[in-house]
């Protein structure tokens, strides 16, 4: 146990009066006041709810106040969707809720039960004296903290706001469980968010797209207007109850991240550290939970500075978990409009898969509800949906043993020329030598019941490497062929620096691509896919980080599409028309300054457009610096929203190793086709 | 998958000398690996040098350091010692880094905590290039095979760049599982030929009242980390049906290696173990 300390809270949320029972708890020495600019009882926002494992976590964690708060919440199983006139549901989707003020009046008993100073209708216009007497300042005061803004230099604070519309209700109507309508009218699509709360009350909140929000004129809105509109717009799910309004004005949600929490002796928790969308239900969560991480790091570090790093440590990878997961969620409530389309029972999964929820993660909650989804999506047989990666430095015999797994087999990277080489080992498709070895792979791969997909490729600013085996873009001392790339700019930091491309290069790297074409066709390859992204010689030229040029192949999208798409039309006028043409793309940079989402879905659609029939959606590697999420299916957002948004087949690629992966992008929509994983775990059962 | 066993270097209070004693044990029982943890501010053996002399008293395990906190020491010196270790084992050695989550290690040895992945990036680019160039040998040049442990969305990236594989920090095996996907999806999606080297591991205690101690030595040295040292120590293996479980979902994820430490110092955990492995 630490020593006793003068704790100053400011803020009498969740986040601060849990903090407080917890910390003098377990240590009643400390002298704990908590300041709270509003009266006891009022509170904002009618319910809070909790995911099944926060209460897990906190009932193992805390055995004193929690107990009491369970018992009172309310917990919920399924999760229910309705949509089109149908309504789905999915069981052991577990929330539980709770109203915010019983919450709040549990933790007022017990904190002052333990002694705890609270002082209601207190406001802290200045922290800067508590903060200079006090051994430690807890800013737990809300999104629009006043503590933060005395730290905010050195917290390195971002706010992102949101693309939606939203406003908080309530109503009366009971619902047995977490519940979403979505409803469309003249103006636009709505969805409703509802968290029962008790029997005959529920949290009731209405989100919809900036453009519609526009056209119904909510601007003007006064609550009783946004009140008349939305029992309007849900009068069929309310059976004539009344929508409840408390403050209830429109918002646009705010995602405030902060790289630090803490400086000197005062740090900030709860949703004056973080928020995540409201749709992951972790707000209250989270502050709960930082309120346990503090008070325990507190007891277990001495002295304040090495209580708040720990703290730190243990909860950065947690809440960036989360927000990562709401981000997901948030883009979903985005651009619902697009989805809105779908049959039902898909719209359903597409939604409950829209965040961390995959098929076998759900099966054994709801089996009967996903043998609805499948029987209802007419996908039939999965393996015929799958194509095997070759692994990259095969010499052909992996190749031919995945001919059993799958019905396509894409190769490894294949140069067009020389100088479009990675390594020396990479393999190509120049001459009438390696067109007869191609002809003999596909040969055999037809042999044995596969088609083969041949990925064309030129190195770009990535040539002239060492082995993959060694490394990756390691470059070779002395390299022996030339680099270029969109612009100047090495790809490796230090790393040698490519010459630009020129026009007359560009039409020579083109007629090397319609060369390979020509020469696969001649070799009897079925289908072909031409590498655009990963920072290769094309990825370059789309990607706004590496491409600075001023010419009429740099600047705008449509400029950056240039090049790549005269390639694309090259060789789309070479290769049969009835044959399968793909083009590979790096759909986000993860990095910031980054292709953004809107440019992604319009090239897609640009590539579309001039003639391939699917588009393989990758994401990165086209800057050194960058934060890829790598995990299953780590690219399902944009390969949903190309497919659903821009209307673009897609095959969805990246971290996509069994059957599971392949039923949850597919069944939700959000891919046409599934490219395997080379180092997944093992084969595919398909029987 | 292969078990391997930790040396009991990490132990506050274990002789130097157990260690010793320890490998050349292991060495005749079913164990593929020996491997150390790294602590600095603690009642600990140097990792380097334990595994130097496990190798002096050993012939036939593969020697791993899982993890050594790389920051804590300059690149140069850390690459010959490596070398150093893998030409004294005939090449048996395997380099795990980390970063590491102590602050106390890193104000003890005078590098700034704040700056502890840009220091490893920077440090394992450097690696290989140095064992390759055999310029500070010991020849001829190679070096060992290299792990890194970190799930960060760089520490991912750094991994498939420059390392052969991936070194996890314990737990429950669905923990391992959802780590090992990781590890594959970024591998897969670099390129990277062939397949990521996985290790694994646990902690052990066996036999009457060893639970209790194992755990409260698990609390004393995770204790600063909280909630984790909770979990490993209620994933601690006391039976022989707990290791079963253990060593059956660290498989089913594709574990290559699944080192299991000890956290009583006492020989006959080792004697333990062994014989369960054996059976299960």
């Amino acid at each position: 146990m630490g020593r006793a300390l003068d704790i100053v809270c400011i803020g009498g949320g969740p986040a601060g009066l849990y903090f407080s029972v917890l910390a003098k708890q377990s240590n009643p020495e400390h002298r704990i006041s908590l300041y709270e600019r509003n009266r006891a009882d009022d509170t904002f926002g009618f319910g809070v709810v909790f995911s099944d494992n926060t209460m897990g976590f906190l009932t193992e964690q805390d055995r004193s106040s929690y107990p009491e708060i369970t018992r009172q919440s309310m917990h919920w199983d399924p999760i229910t969707v309705t949509h089109g006139g149908r309504t789905m549901r999915c069981r052991g989707v577990g929330f539980s809720a709770i109203e915010r003020k019983t919450l709040l009046g549990i933790l007022q008993a017990q904190a002052v039960d333990l002694g705890v100073h609270l002082h209601f209708q207190s406001e802290v216009p200045d922290p800067e004296p508590l903060i200079s007497r006090a051994d430690l300042v807890v800013g737990c005061d809300g999104v629009n903290s006043t503590v933060r803004p005395h730290l905010e230099d050195r917290l390195g604070t971002s706010v992102e706001v949101g693309p939606t519309r939203f406003t908080w209700l309530g109503t009366t109507k009971g619902f047995d469980s977490l519940t979403f309508f979505f409803e469309e009218n003249e103006h636009g699509a709505f969805g409703a968010h509802i968290y029962p709360y008790g029997p005959d009350r529920a949290t009731f909140i209405v989100e919809t797209d900036e453009a519609t929000y526009q056209r119904a004129g909510i601007e003007s809105f006064g609550e009783s207007d946004t009140i008349a509109y939305c029992e309007r717009l849900f009068a069929r799910h309310l059976d004539g109850h009344r929508l409840l309004s408390n403050r209830s004005l429109w918002f646009q949600f705010r995602t405030l991240r902060n790289r630090r929490w803490s400086e000197g002796n005062v740090v900030v928790m709860g949703d004056a550290a973080h928020t995540a969308h409201f749709s992951v239900g972790s707000g209250t969560k989270m502050a709960m939970e930082d309120a346990l991480a503090l008070s325990q790091a507190l007891q277990r570090t001495s002295g304040v500075p090495a209580a708040l790093a720990a703290f730190e440590e243990e909860r950065h990878p947690r809440v960036e978990h989360i927000q990562r997961a709401a981000a997901a969620s948030f883009d979903w409530w985005s651009s619902f409009r697009h989805y809105i389309q779908m049959p039902p029972l898909q719209f359903s999964f597409n939604y409950i898969s829209r965040s961390q929820f995959r098929y076998d993660t759900l099966h054994p909650r709801d089996p009967e509800y996903l043998a609805g989804v499948e029987a209802a999506s007419g996908l039939g047989d999965l393996c015929a949906r799958v194509i095997a990666q070759q692994p990259p430095g095969d010499d052909g015999t992996a190749l031919i043993d995945l001919a059993p797994e799958a019905p396509v087999v894409m190769t490894q990277l294949v140069a067009v020329s020389q100088d479009g080489r990675v390594t020396t080992q990479d393999p190509g498709l120049w001459n009438a030598e390696q067109a007869a070895e191609w002809a003999r792979q596909a040969g055999a791969l037809r042999a044995a019941g596969s088609v083969l997909c041949l990925n064309l490729f030129h190195a770009g600013p990535r040539g002239a490497m060492r082995p993959r085996g060694e490394g990756l873009d390691r470059p070779l001392a002395e390299p022996s062929w030339p680099v270029v790339a969109a612009s100047p700019l090495s790809y490796v930091p230090g790393g040698p620096v490519p010459a630009e491309l020129d026009t007359a290069r560009m039409e020579q790297i083109q007629a090397d691509f319609v060369r390979a074409a020509r020469l696969a066709r001649e070799a009897g390859v079925e289908w072909l896919q031409l590498q655009f992204g990963h920072g290769y010689l094309f990825g370059s030229f789309i990607s706004p980080l590496t491409n600075r040029r001023q010419d009429a192949f740099g600047g705008a999208l449509d400029n950056r599409l240039r090049f790549p798409l005269q390639v694309l039309e090259a060789v789309r006028a070479e290769w049969p028309a009835a044959a399968r043409l793909l083009v590979a793309f790096s759909a986000t940079d993860w990095a910031p300054g980054g292709l953004p989402a809107g440019e992604a879905l319009r090239a897609a659609a640009g590539f579309r457009e001039q003639g391939c029939d699917y588009v393989t959606v990758l994401s990165g590697q086209t800057a050194w610096r960058s934060k890829p999420p790598y995990g299953r299916c780590f690219n399902f957002v944009l390969q949903g929203k190309i497919r659903l948004e821009a209307g673009v087949p897609t095959i969805a690629a990246g971290g996509i190793t069994d059957l599971d992966d392949v039923r949850t992008l597919l069944l939700a929509g959000r891919a046409d086709l599934c490219l395997l994983d080379h180092a997944r775990l093992g084969p595919l059962r398909c029987a | 998958v292969r078990i391997g066993i930790g040396l009991p270097t990490t132990i506050a209070g274990a002789p130097a000398s157990l260690a010793l004693d320890w490998a050349r044990r292991a060495e005749e029982g079913p164990f593929a690996s020996l491997a150390v943890h790294d602590r600095l501010v603690y009642d600990s053996l140097e990792p380097m040098v334990a595994l130097g002399a496990a190798a002096a008293v050993t012939e036939r395990l593969r020697l791993a350091c899982l993890v050594l906190i790389a920051p804590l020491r300059r690149t140069a010196l850390l690459a010959k010692q490596a070398a150093s270790v893998d030409a004294l084992s005939g090449g048996r050695f395997t380099l795990g880094l980390g970063i590491g989550p102590r602050r106390d290690d890193y104000e003890a040895g005078g590098v700034p905590f704040e700056r502890r992945g840009q220091i490893l990036e920077t440090q394992v680019s450097q690696l290989r290039p140095l064992w390759e160039d055999g310029r500070i040998g010991p020849r001829p040049p190679g070096g060992p095979e290299l792990v890194l442990g970190g799930l960060t969305d760089q520490a991912l990236v750094r991994m498939v760049r420059y390392a052969d594989g991936f070194c996890h920090n314990g737990g429950p095996p669905r923990a391992f599982r959802s780590a090992a996907d990781r590890v594959r999806a970024a591998w897969s999606d670099a390129g990277r030929p062939g397949r990521p080297r996985l290790w694994g591991l646990g902690y052990f205690a066996l036999g009457p009242g060893a639970a209790g101690r194992g755990q409260a030595e698990v609390h004393d040295y995770y204790g600063f980390l909280g909630a984790f040292a909770d979990r490993i120590a209620a994933g601690l293996i006391t039976s022989g049906e707990s290791l079963r479980e253990y060593v059956h979902g660290y498989r089913e994820a594709g574990c290559e290696d699944l080192v299991l430490f000890p956290t009583v110092a006492e020989p006959a955990q080792l004697d333990r173990l062994a014989e369960l492995l054996e059976v299960i």
